[in-house]
């Protein structure tokens, strides 16, 4: 890249042993965690609020919000970090973890300083078995060199952090299932009220933060908010790392401020689409995030707004590209399959409606669907939408709502003309 | 006191309770399958959804939002009536509808809504496409669990760990296989296991004890109270023909809440089986059934002998009423001495089961009777023994006594003179007052079987008996 300036959390990666502490240091590692010790934990805080950073778990929430809330009583306080990147399509957390895990390490002292929380779990999806070995042996430098333990950085402060790793349940990526699963209980998302700042982790004042924002801190702190929102919009100021895959020519992880055209994003940083077929259709942020047609994608920008302004979201910036000739059924049925198979099966309406729904699409696939079917799935969607504890539904249902609202000419096409399932379902070998 | 509106009825109800409480309580019913009003709220059922204003712009679940000052609520618009709909057919989409063959039928919360809030048909595109679990699971030595039918509502896991206090039940898998079973190595085996079939809404847990012995709509259901322990929880008891079929626990918030322990309702096998049914007499030739009148003739005449030397014990599960008939004419009539039998102590917890296995031992007492049973009582004493349904037999070393009132066929009865057959609790009126003093009366559920009579009137027809007596 010419101009690399706005790397903030990738800027280590290409360094060789980039995760290890002595490169992190090198770099001015823990510089910015020194300087949140001498601020007030509140100003901290609030100066993170002051940078606009926005969750990048994929709500969107303010992260320095969700610090302020926590109760000022005298009760444990727990900063849990979501490391349970499940969403397919996602793959950025990862990167942190593996490339530079101490850049998230230096992130939670400063959070743990902003709440005065002096215990962190990170929780790390299980199928992350190198990230979690990275993050343990940084956990571990961390003690050896007093960054972390009774004194951190020769202060008063102490803070041990954990690392948990999940069984690999989707579901645990939602907050409340994620602190029912770090007790050891079965991870299924709470009833809130009461929100995790008043009963979390163990019944005490938790917070958790995706680990991009709490990975994004540290360069605030250093550099101040208004270094931090001079990328990307007014309402979506700072980077995000963007994870793209499918029917592009390099598939990867990359930063870009938040803002940046969608096109762009795909044609120049991702070397455009595979084989110089046509853009078929994007799914920008993770596969629960609605899908947007080539013509949709046109002019479109990466951020919150734009997004939210195209009908879809920015979710965990997860791109998922589909050239011409990607079988919008098959496609879809990954999809369902996945919700079905990830549904805690507490509420009945996902319980039993993703399973449906994966039922109804697999008949589709194999030719056997019928042109009822679609209005079925949409009648099953609306009475999925906002009826349970917690998003999963709603994420299951944008697909499918979104699929059939925008492609249904090729649904009916299929169900037509389809008697057993497609040869080729997508252009070149992606998912199977 | 928030004043809240439901359906444009306005309401004042008590702070900090849910909007499904301030309905269900002030007579507006809203469906709902997880929530239990003795349970904590688990909310996943999602039948309970209510449109409240202000507040978000989709649904609410009633059972876990709190009434606020000022809610406008709305339980019956077209967009709830959707989303209840919806709920049932998600619910139903995988049941099995063995309905014909299901216990449950007639008193099953899945049957009932879907008359009342679905009745639309299934848009299935095959039955085939329903889930298969795991049907006919012994999961305790009294229930059987059938995966299939059951809605993972979780009121059983909040039972047995928030009543009974028995972490034995859990959930495993995911999404629509997900199935509620004993953690590895364990069974459903606490002392209030049978309240399974209680709490579950739907025909999932069944009592092995039960199962395919009757259709409950034959059932009829009488209002009593058990007398297995001095807790005397409130009880129906249901039965069809003079037969007792099953033992439910009734509500009473001060005595046992929602529950009866297992070996309570099972108890019921008591009233139908092993019944005294006729007087016995024996004259020293064996035992050989007899009219009431002779049985009472030969009575007064061993009452007579007796003497000075009659001697009275009463089982602690006799009501006041027959207490107070024992007292006036064995104590103030024929100056017996009149002891109280309340056999061994059992087992006891502290959710329900009293260490006390009789019903009245209290009451009793109050009433005077506090003398417990002399062992050492020497041979000439002539005894007269009352019992009742499932009484301790008599500790050892008392010789047999001569005349025994019971309702059942025990040892006593064998081994007497003179038996009479007694109506059981479940046959007679009476009042029995429990161990926290809670006086409670019940009245008879069946017929006296038999020849069978009452305490009282036996004790009546005694009296008259030994009164005719000329000398006395």
């Amino acid at each position: 890249m010419a101009n690399d300036d706005y790397k903030i959390l990738s800027r280590n990666w290409g360094k060789p042993d980039s995760h290890k502490l002595e490169t992190y240091l090198q770099s001015g590692g823990y510089e910015a965690a020194r300087k949140a010790l001498t601020m007030e934990p509140q100003a901290v805080a609030q100066t993170v609020l002051d940078a606009g950073l926005r969750g990048r778990g994929g709500a969107g929430f303010p992260t320095g919000r969700k610090w302020l809330f926590m109760p000022k009583d005298d009760r444990p306080r727990f900063l849990c970090v979501n490391a349970d990147e499940g969403e397919p399509g996602t793959f950025k957390d990862r990167d942190i973890l593996r490339y530079d895990p101490h850049m998230l390490i230096e992130g939670i002292l400063i959070a743990c300083w902003a709440m005065q929380a002096h215990t962190s779990y990170i929780y790390i999806r299980g199928e992350f078995t190198e990230p979690q070995r990275r993050m343990e042996a940084a956990i571990e430098e961390a003690y050896a060199k007093g960054i972390l333990g009774n004194r951190v950085l020769e202060s008063d402060f102490r803070l041990d952090v954990y690392v948990h790793a999940g069984a690999g349940a989707y579901v645990c990526g939602e907050e409340t299932a994620l602190i029912n699963s770090i007790e050891g209980k079965k991870g299924q998302p709470r009833i809130r009220p009461p929100f995790p700042p008043q009963r979390g982790v163990f019944d005490m004042p938790t917070t958790v933060n995706n680990v991009e924002s709490i990975a994004s801190t540290p360069y605030i702190i250093a550099n101040g908010p208004e270094a931090y929102k001079k990328f990307g919009t007014e309402k979506s100021p700072g980077t995000k790392l963007f994870c793209v895959s499918g029917h592009v020519n390099r598939p990867q992880v990359i930063e870009l401020p938040l803002g940046v055209p969608l096109m762009e994003l795909i044609e120049k940083h991702c070397g455009g689409i595979l084989k110089g077929m046509k853009l078929k259709a994007v799914i920008p942020g993770g596969s629960s995030t609605p899908v947007l047609t080539a013509s949709e994608c046109q002019g479109v920008t990466m951020d919150y707004e734009a997004l939210a302004a195209a009908g879809s979201m920015l979710g965990s910036g997860a791109v998922i590209v589909m050239a011409e000739g990607t079988c919008m059924v098959t496609t879809l049925h990954v999809l369902t399959h996945f919700y079905a198979h990830e549904s805690c099966g507490q509420c009945t309406p996902c319980r039993e409606g993703t399973g449906w729904m994966a039922q109804i699409t697999g008949r589709m696939v194999k030719g056997k669907g019928k042109i009822e079917d679609l209005d079925l799935l949409l009648s099953l969607a609306n009475g999925m939408f906002g009826r349970t504890i917690c998003p999963l539904a709603d994420a299951a249902v944008g697909p499918v709502t979104s699929f059939i609202g925008k492609f249904r000419q090729e649904f009916e096409d299929y169900i037509r003309t389809q008697k057993g399932p497609r040869e080729k379902p997508f252009p070149v070998k992606w998912m199977s | 006191m928030p004043k809240i509106k439901i359906n444009g009825r306005e309401l004042e109800v008590a702070e900090g309770i849910t909007i499904l409480e301030a309905a269900l309580s002030n007579g507006i019913y809203i469906p709902h399958f997880c929530y239990h009003p003795h349970l904590s709220v688990s909310g996943n059922c999602r039948m309970c959804l209510v449109d409240v204003k202000p507040g978000p712009p989709k649904l609410s679940i009633s059972c876990a939002t709190t009434a606020a000052e000022g809610m406008e609520i709305e339980t019956e618009n077209e967009k709830v009536r959707a989303a209840r709909a919806a709920v049932m057919e998600f619910i139903l989409k995988n049941h099995p509808l063995d309905c014909p063959i299901c216990d449950q039928a007639g008193e099953c919360m899945l049957h009932e809504y879907y008359m009342t809030y679905d009745l639309k048909p299934s848009r299935l595109f095959s039955p085939e496409d329903k889930v298969r679990k795991q049907k006919r699971r012994r999961l305790g030595k009294h229930l059987v669990l059938d995966s299939e039918r059951c809605i993972l509502c979780t009121r059983c896991l909040r039972f047995v760990r928030q009543v009974a206090g028995d972490d034995c039940l859990g959930m495993i898998k995911r999404s629509d296989r997900m199935e509620i079973t004993t953690f590895p190595g364990k069974t459903v085996d606490n002392p209030y296991s049978l309240c399974l079939t209680d709490v579950c809404p739907v025909g999932a847990w069944t009592s092995a004890d039960f199962r395919f012995k009757q259709r409950v709509w034959f059932l009829k259901p009488s209002a009593s109270i058990c007398p297995h322990c001095s807790r005397g929880c409130n009880i129906w008891i249901d039965h069809r023909r003079e037969e007792a079929f099953r033992i439910r626990p009734r509500l009473n918030l001060q005595v046992n809440e929602a529950w009866a322990c297992d070996e309570g309702r099972l108890s019921y096998h008591l009233i139908n089986d092993d019944r005294l049914t006729a007087p016995l007499v024996n004259k020293g030739n064996g035992q050989k059934e007899a009219s009431w009148r002779e049985a009472l003739k030969f009575s007064a005449e061993l009452i007579e002998e007796a003497g000075e030397n009659l001697s009275v014990i009463v089982s602690a599960g006799l009501s006041l009423e027959e207490g107070k008939a024992v007292l006036a004419l064995f104590r103030e009539g024929l100056g017996a001495k009149v002891m109280l039998h309340t056999g061994e102590a059992g087992w006891e917890d502290n959710i329900l089961r009293q260490s006390d296995r009789n019903a009245n031992t209290k009451g009793l007492a109050d009433l005077g009777m506090t003398e417990p049973v002399d062992t050492g009582l020497d041979d000439s004493t002539v005894l007269v023994l009352f019992e009742t349904l499932g009484s301790a037999p008599l500790p050892e070393g008392i010789s047999a006594p001569a005349i025994v009132v019971s309702p059942s066929v025990t040892p006593a009865v064998k081994a007497a003179k003179v038996a009479l057959p007694a109506a059981s609790y479940a046959e007679s009126s009476g009042t029995v007052v429990n161990f926290m003093g809670v006086s409670q009366s019940y009245s008879p559920a069946l017929k006296p079987k038999g020849q069978a009579l009452s305490h009282t009137e036996t004790i009546k027809k005694l009296a008259a008996a030994a009164g005719q007596k000329p000398g006395e």
